[in-house]
């Protein structure tokens, strides 16, 4: 007997369908998986036979061999499960063809027979082509994100075939709604006092899209201005939320209530991380990298120059392309990679504020420090800000200059989604992004900032390239403004102000 | 007697002189100041080493830890001097590298040891010598409790014959502590006093620079070296180096050739301190290596005076520290020169100016606009970062670095990497 049941499995961050063909017949009593599985799919036999006796159903002693089709595609995971049990049970006879019909399973199985939840259910939902997907429970409101499909959620396969064969209705269980609303959890920049650098800089690479740089001393409060970054971010579109609760599934990170993800992720990887885990890849599947969970969102890299030089120099062309093309042997898949990298280091290895008479280290030790960090990357970050620890007064007030309450994150996220607009509304995503040949158009200098930007360039302090980047900042900062037109002096003055070069001093021989 | 004595000579030469000697006894292995005063005891250099070559100068046995004897363990292993001397003959035995090194006596390494080459070989590169109880022999060092038996110079050693001061500071100064080493050194030598300094990065070179950029014909400057007096260090001061010995003298208790070893600064320190009439500190870190300099020098009972910095600059820590234990503050080169008592002659076109500035004080804030003079007072006189420039003016980002630009421009701020700090006017 032969029984056909339809499943999905993920590449990547996407599902493909998947055709698992069941056939029971004559011989000595085997039980074999073709079609590349590998060796998680593998150990489905095991679970598969566990869970078939532990739900009271009957384990046929004959030769069974499954195919999963197109036999050409490797498949990974343990969600291919229920569909090999159901289509084993039809095969066997025990369930009718006709009930599988316009049906696509999805699940682990447990040995007791129950259902358990799989990463990436909503790529994998998204694959079927089916009119209805049974699912585990568990990932019955994220499978619900993908409206034109209708969603089975079930708890055991026991319960699964009694619904199945008509004997028992099917498991009614809620689906949480999406919090539309999606309140701004995480800190509040209400919090940080002082530091108006550093808060301008936070609020001017939300507003474009500038990538950012924070060198100060431990506890200048570098992490914490970085923390309220993403607060700052608009909610994310539908288009975007689902594209970010894909890859947060796929890669089986947890998704919050509702399932989908309105807010702009945070990842904060570790400076122990390998090229891989930032990338995305791996042995086993492809599993999307720490970049591409932040898309869309910030990635937050402490300690910069801790990382290994080879793993920050391969972040360098994802920076540029907003994508990244892994590529193995056995195939190559794009992940998206549009985020925004903001970095944190130390001016120098001896942890003081990296000044002339208070920095000891020797020039050498200095610069060795600041070469881990290559010019290329370096050069990526719009936005370069030193930050250093407050003064007393700051945090504490002082008699004299009462404190007055920092701005919230409330109000500096409306003024940066204001900004974003005026960005909109020139057509340009960001202004990070605005091509260098369309700067005058969409970015046009006063007489007076021209005339300052042709003095520093004849100076021979600033470059060609450091130009267009100083550009596109002041266009962020007179949309901040809420200037849309031109670009004032003292927005390219403030864009100076906030990309201060990151080399070491050198110690003047006189 | 025996014939030993010749074999250190080339043959047919004329006698050498008690330099060569002074030499070769500074040129023994781990030759310190404790073991080259036992080795002289009174006599000459060639009587000296006639007397280690017979074995009656033990070296000495290395001193408990912690002193600079204990350092010298480390040379132990290092039996000869990491520039052999010209002019040995190829079948010299080399000393074995690690069999027993730490019994070699004196007397094996000075049997291997050439004395005429290697005198030959450092007149050429004009290296003299002199020792405690010769006639050249600096005469504030007579008397010290810890004279270096033997000195090596190059250069003019009789400008300290005349008023000496010592500037020395960290070597990780500020802009504004390099200016005021710079400028007081200048204005010293121009009044007739010979800058003492250690030839190192920081305050030292800051010191040697200006006292080589007065207005004075003659040697103005003496630099004291932890190495060798023909090896430059730091490198970035090989340039300066030469000047020094140009219009002043470089001085060293280390053998020529010889790089530095840790201990020989603070042993360095000593002979700074020792060679002045007062000693100024700069810019110091709180345990700075200059306060082990003041410590020499109140040992000695020269006078110690310190620059009044920033009460927040971590390099004025240590000079802040030495005011409030009683060091007398100096503010420029003329509060030095009231304190050695030098006749200051009429005073310089640019102190007269600060003079009068200082008298009209109420008229000296400069006509600034107000967004300016703002930023401009936000603007330590120790480097300040742009972060606390803002925060302190209350001005924007942009109007503060436009103000900066504008100050910049005047000489008013110096703009570092990230930060600016205030320049005096003069």
């Amino acid at each position: 007997m032969l029984a056909t049941v339809l499943s999905s499995t993920l590449v990547g961050i996407q599902g493909r369908p998947v055709a698992v063909e069941v056939h029971v017949g004559d011989g000595l009593p085997s039980f074999n998986i073709v079609g590349l599985p590998d060796a998680s799919c593998r150990e489905s036999r095991d679970r598969v036979r566990a869970a078939i006796s532990s739900s009271g159903l009957r384990w046929p002693q004959r030769r069974i061999t499954v195919n999963l089709a197109p036999t050409g595609l490797r498949k990974g995971g343990a969600a291919l499960d229920l569909a090999i049990a159901v289509g084993l049970l039809a095969a066997d006879n025990q369930l009718s063809a006709t009930d599988l019909q316009e049906r696509s399973f999805l699940g682990e199985l447990g040995l007791d027979g129950a259902i358990r939840p799989v990463a990436g259910t909503l790529s994998l939902v998204d694959a079927m082509t089916t009119a209805e997907v049974i699912v585990p429970a568990p990932n019955r409101t994220e499978a619900a994100l993908i409206s034109r499909v209708r969603i089975r959620p079930v708890l055991t396969l026991r319960g699964l075939v009694a619904a199945l064969r008509g004997d028992d209705a099917w498991p009614q269980l809620p689906v949480e709604a999406v919090d539309a609303s999606a309140g701004r959890s995480g800190r509040d920049l209400a919090e940080v006092q002082g530091q108006h650098l550093g808060r301008a800089a936070v609020e001017v690479a939300a507003a474009g899209g500038h990538h950012l740089l924070l060198v100060g001393p431990p506890g200048a409060g570098k992490t914490m201005l970085s923390s309220r970054l993403v607060g700052l971010l608009p909610d994310l579109s539908l288009d975007e939320a689902l594209a970010v609760t894909r890859i947060h599934s796929a890669a089986g990170l947890a998704l919050p209530v509702g399932s989908l993800i309105r807010r702009p992720p945070l990842r904060a990887p570790h400076h122990s991380a390998s090229a891989v885990s930032l990338i995305g890849g791996g042995t086993a599947r492809m599993r999307p990298g720490e970049i591409s969970c932040a898309h869309l969102g910030v990635l937050f890299m402490d300690e910069l120059p801790e990382f290994p030089t080879a793993v920050l120099d391969t972040l360098r062309q994802p920076l540029e392309a907003g994508e990244v093309l892994v590529c193995r042997a056995r195939g190559s898949i794009t992940f998206p990679a549009r985020f925004l990298l903001v970095a944190a280091m130390n001016p120098c290895p001896c942890g003081s504020d990296g000044r002339p008479g208070s920095c000891r280290c020797s020039e050498r030790t200095r610069v060795r420090y600041l070469q881990r960090v290559s010019g290329p990357l370096l050069d990526r970050f719009d936005l370069r800000v030193h930050v250093e620890r407050p003064e007393p007064d700051e945090l504490l007030g002082s008699g004299l200059r009462p404190l007055e309450p920092p701005e919230s994150t409330a109000v500096v996220a409306d003024r940066v989604a204001r900004a974003r607009r005026l960005a909109e509304e020139r057509g340009v995503g960001l202004n990070a992004a605005i091509p260098a040949s369309c700067l005058d158009a969409l970015a046009p200098l006063s007489p007076a900032a021209r005339q300052m930007l042709e003095v520093r360039l004849r100076q021979g302090r600033l470059s060609a390239r450091g130009l267009h980047r100083v550009r596109r900042v002041a266009r962020s900062v007179a949309d901040l403004a809420g200037r849309g037109g031109r670009v004032e002096v003292d927005d390219v003055h403030t864009a100076l102000g906030l990309r201060a070069e990151v080399s070491s001093w050198r110690e003047e021989v006189s | 007697m025996t014939t030993e004595p010749e074999a250190g000579k080339s043959p047919g030469s004329d006698p050498l002189p008690e330099e060569a000697f002074a030499l070769a006894l500074v040129s023994l292995p781990g030759a310190g100041p404790a073991g080259l005063r036992a080795a002289l005891h009174q006599r000459g250099p060639r009587l000296a080493w006639a007397a280690v070559l017979d074995g009656d100068v033990e070296r000495p046995p290395p001193r408990g830890r912690g002193a600079p004897g204990g350092r010298q363990l480390a040379l132990l292993g290092n039996p000869l001097p990491n520039i052999p001397p010209p002019n040995t003959p190829p079948t010299t035995p080399r000393l074995p590298s690690t069999a027993a090194p730490r019994l070699t006596t004196w007397r094996e390494a000075a049997l291997r040891w050439d004395v005429g080459g290697s005198w030959s070989a450092a007149c050429r590169d004009g290296i003299e010598l002199t020792w405690h109880g010769d006639t050249r022999y600096p005469r504030r060092l007579t008397d010290d409790p810890e004279a270096p038996p033997i000195l090596a110079w190059r250069g003019d050693l009789r400008c300290l014959d005349g008023p000496t001061v010592a500037i020395v500071g960290t070597r990780h100064c500020t802009p504004d502590g390099r200016a005021i080493a710079r400028e007081m050194a200048r204005e010293l030598v121009g009044a007739g006093v010979c800058i003492v300094s250690g030839l190192a990065l920081g305050i030292d070179g800051a010191a040697h620079h200006g006292a080589l950029e007065a207005q004075r014909a003659g040697a103005v400057t003496a630099g004291v070296a932890a190495s060798g007096v023909n090896v430059p260090y730091p490198r970035q001061h090989r340039q300066l180096w030469g000047e020094v010995v140009a219009r002043g003298v470089v001085l060293a208790e280390t053998a020529p050739g010889r790089p530095a070893q840790a201990w020989r600064f603070p042993a360095r320190n000593r002979i700074i301190a020792g060679l002045a009439d007062v000693v100024v500190v700069v810019e110091s870190f709180e345990a700075g290596g200059s306060m082990l300099t003041v410590d020499a020098a109140l040992a000695r009972g020269v006078e110690v005076r310190a620059v009044p910095g920033p009460v927040h600059s971590p390099a004025s820590a240590g000079t802040n520290r030495l005011l409030l234990d009683g060091a007398g503050p100096v503010r420029h080169a003329r509060d030095v020169l009231d304190v050695i008592g030098v006749d200051q002659g009429p005073p310089s076109h640019a102190q007269q100016a600060r003079g009068a500035l200082a008298r009209s004080a109420p008229a000296e804030p400069p006509p600034l606009p107000a967004d300016d003079r703002r930023v401009l007072e936000a603007v330590g006189w120790a480097p300040t970062l742009l972060g606390r420039i803002v925060e302190r003016s209350g001005c924007g980002v942009g109007v503060a670095v436009a103000a900066l630009a504008r100050l910049e421009g005047t000489g008013l701020v110096v703009a570092g990497n990230s930060w600016w700090v205030r320049q005096p006017r003069d």
